[in-house]
């Protein structure tokens, strides 16, 4: 799991001065690098995830999560920092759309830094929770330009912000000393021991990444669960119970929230994804057009989940990207009017 | 130099290429005009003089009481290979475009003779450079999945999809293949496929699910119903208790789509009071016995 296990780097030319870039610079060596006005002047040839492009330019500081039509959003904030991803996991969804993107950081945090603190002031009393992992791993290049310390540092005096960083990497050592942590919470996507291993590319194991949450938390971080994709297969009651089991070595209290998401994809998503075994389970379309298990087995699943991790954690858990229907048959109601999740799934009533 | 020849003299020249040419009905051969002058190759090596293109239509003309045919003679040094290919490929003149089954017989020898074709000859041929590939995986694909693909019965992208499939189970199904539309065709194929690798088929096995298949009298529902026997078993409890219910009642329930989701829709008619009393009270004992049914497929509570 090389974070620098890029062949190539391009940046924009204001990019060059900025410390995340002067820092992954330092680190890397000062490796060759072209100075490219945009990402469409990167050749053909090195449109790739082996090429790593580094600029300021952004749009949109802040976005909300797109959801999904017909299914219930937690209404969760995005903050790009890194887009794409190399770990290589063969049901990434950015598959469908970042296989000819070079991995790209935005290698200045400020401009979405201020926007979220300025929301945090207009909304003091809804909670924000903000995630850097929507269009990559938050941790994968982390080390290399250290974006997260800003944004850990920058909001950590704001009581109703959540700062997510969420990974399937062991690489949070460089964000333990930040003195001032604030709610921040590192978060892990976690799966069956066999997903991991037969699916998740070069990430970490589950075990290290539970060693990773374990390093977390004893520096202070507030820590998140995220089991998504669970994937159906043979014996994967018995699998996600070692995995669950593994969130014992975690204190119970400091686990923020866990969601949990079936295996779901396009159906332009399955055209990319290669043959694997489990893509060939029984798969419905549903209101959103994504393909999911049939409802009746989807919710069988998230029971089974709800009652294993209600013993060992009270924290709350959620279901990402699901009907109201499956939500009222998984736990009688939908989560705005559920007293553990509402204030989870509040959003701000305006534009990001 | 265009030269008249004895026909004889030219019939008993190889052809350069070991590409098929387009067939031409002999009335349209009677009418010279129809075809150019017949490119005539002398290589200067031990091949002897070659025909560049036109030899069908040489033999052809051997067959009709014609005793000459206008030839254009190039000699040693006067054509490279690659425009002798491009003369073959202008000749050709097709309307049509060109056959996978071709252009798998002309891309090896593309590449054996590094031959690089002008833009617009290969956008008449395969449409870019790049398509080439598309070339590559069409070679291959088994010998029964070509055919259908250069039939254009099947899409290159869902034959590549399934190409693991035993041939000889293709074979075995080609009586169902036949018989079903296009889009049926790429379902059902994919559909095996799955199956195939879901269940971790082995030839005989493949074979013995395709005569299985070319047995039955609805060859796609029977796979669908092996492919999702979830689906189908949720379709079944279904259908055996609120359709059977229902039947000869003129009342309609439908579930949600793929039993996602929780809305059941109703439709019945009626003239008069009397007949939407009768309706109403079907439904009524409908909804005595409904509740389990609507655990089972809904929530999958057993």
């Amino acid at each position: 799991m090389a974070p620098n296990s890029f062949t190539k780097i391009y940046l924009t030319p204001e990019a060059e001065t900025l410390p995340a870039t002067q820092r992954a610079f330092r680190l890397l060596v000062y490796p060759e690098y072209r100075i490219v006005d945009a990402p469409t002047d990167i050749p053909p040839e090195d449109q790739n995830q082996s090429t790593l492009f580094i600029t300021s330019y952004r749009g949109q500081t802040v976005h909300k999560c797109p959801g999904s039509r017909g299914h219930l959003c937690c209404n969760y904030l995005t903050i790009d920092l890194y887009l794409g991803c190399s770990l290589g996991c063969t049901y990434c969804i950015m598959k469908s759309y970042l296989n000819f993107s070079p991995l790209t950081v935005y290698a200045d945090p400020a401009p979405s830094l201020k926007r979220i603190q300025a929301l945090a002031q207009q909304y003091p009393h809804r909670v924000l929770r903000i995630g850097t992992g929507e269009t990559g791993d938050s941790l994968l290049l982390d080390p290399l330009f250290d974006l997260s310390r800003p944004l850990i540092e920058g909001l950590a005096d704001l009581p109703n912000v959540y700062l997510e960083l969420k990974t399937k990497t062991t690489h949070v050592d460089h964000l333990l000393d930040i003195p001032k942590k604030g709610n921040a919470i590192i978060a892990f996507s976690l799966n069956a021991k066999e997903i991991q291993e037969q699916e998740e590319g070069t990430s970490a194991s589950i075990e290290k990444r539970i060693a990773a949450a374990v390093k977390a938390f004893r520096a202070g971080y507030g820590l998140a669960f995220h089991f998504d994709p669970i994937v159906r297969f043979s014996g994967w009651k018995e699998s996600y119970s070692y995995t669950i089991d593994l969130l014992r070595k975690v204190p119970a209290e400091r686990i923020r929230w866990i969601s949990l998401g079936t295996l779901r994809f396009t159906s332009a998503l399955r055209d990319r994804l290669e043959d694997r075994p489990y893509l060939f389970e029984e798969f419905v379309p549903c209101r959103d057009g994504k393909y999911r298990y049939l409802q009746p087995i989807r919710i069988q699943m998230y029971k089974w989940f709800l009652k294993e991790l209600s013993m060992v954690t009270d924290a709350p858990i959620y279901l990402c990207m699901e009907s109201v229907d499956v939500w009222k048959a998984v736990y009688g109601n939908i989560p705005m009017k559920l007293d553990a999740l509402r204030d989870i799934f509040i959003g701000i009533p305006c534009k990001t | 130099m265009v030269q008249s020849m004895k026909i004889g003299d030219v019939a008993s020249m190889p052809p350069l290429f070991p590409f098929q040419e387009s067939f031409c009905p002999v009335e349209d051969l009677l009418k010279r005009e129809l075809y150019p002058p017949l490119p005539l190759w002398e290589r200067g090596d031990r091949a002897g003089c070659t025909i560049v293109w036109g030899k069908r239509i040489v033999e052809k003309l051997s067959e009709l009481p014609m005793k000459e045919v206008l030839v254009r003679k190039f000699g040693p040094g006067e054509l490279t290979l690659t425009e002798a290919l491009i003369v073959w490929i202008g000749l050709e003149q097709r309307q049509g475009g060109w056959r996978w089954t071709e252009l798998a017989d002309l891309y090896p020898f593309v590449q054996k003779h590094r031959i690089s074709l002008p833009e617009p000859l290969l956008s008449t041929l395969v449409g870019s450079e790049e398509n080439w590939h598309r070339v590559e995986q069409f070679m291959q694909l088994s010998e029964p999945l070509r055919q259908l693909v250069s039939e254009e019965k099947l899409d290159l992208k869902t034959a590549l999809r399934v190409k693991s499939i035993d041939p000889q189970a293709i074979e075995q199904l080609k009586p169902v293949l036949e018989s079903l539309s296009y889009s049926e065709r790429r379902i059902l194929l994919r559909l095996f496929y799955e199956v195939v690798q879901r269940d971790r088929l082995d030839s005989p096995q493949s074979m013995d699910l395709a005569s299985r298949l070319k047995d039955t009298p609805k060859p796609l529902e029977e796979l669908y119903r092996i492919r999702h026997p979830s689906l189908h078993h949720l379709q079944e409890t279904y259908h055996a208790t609120v359709d059977t219910f229902l039947k000869g009642t003129g009342i309609k329930v439908t579930p949600p789509p793929y039993f996602e989701g929780t809305q059941f829709k109703v439709e019945f008619s009626f003239e008069k009071g009397s007949q939407l009393q009768r309706k109403a009270l079907t439904l009524q004992k409908l909804s005595e016995k409904i509740d389990p049914v609507i655990e089972t497929l809904v929530y999958g509570t057993e």
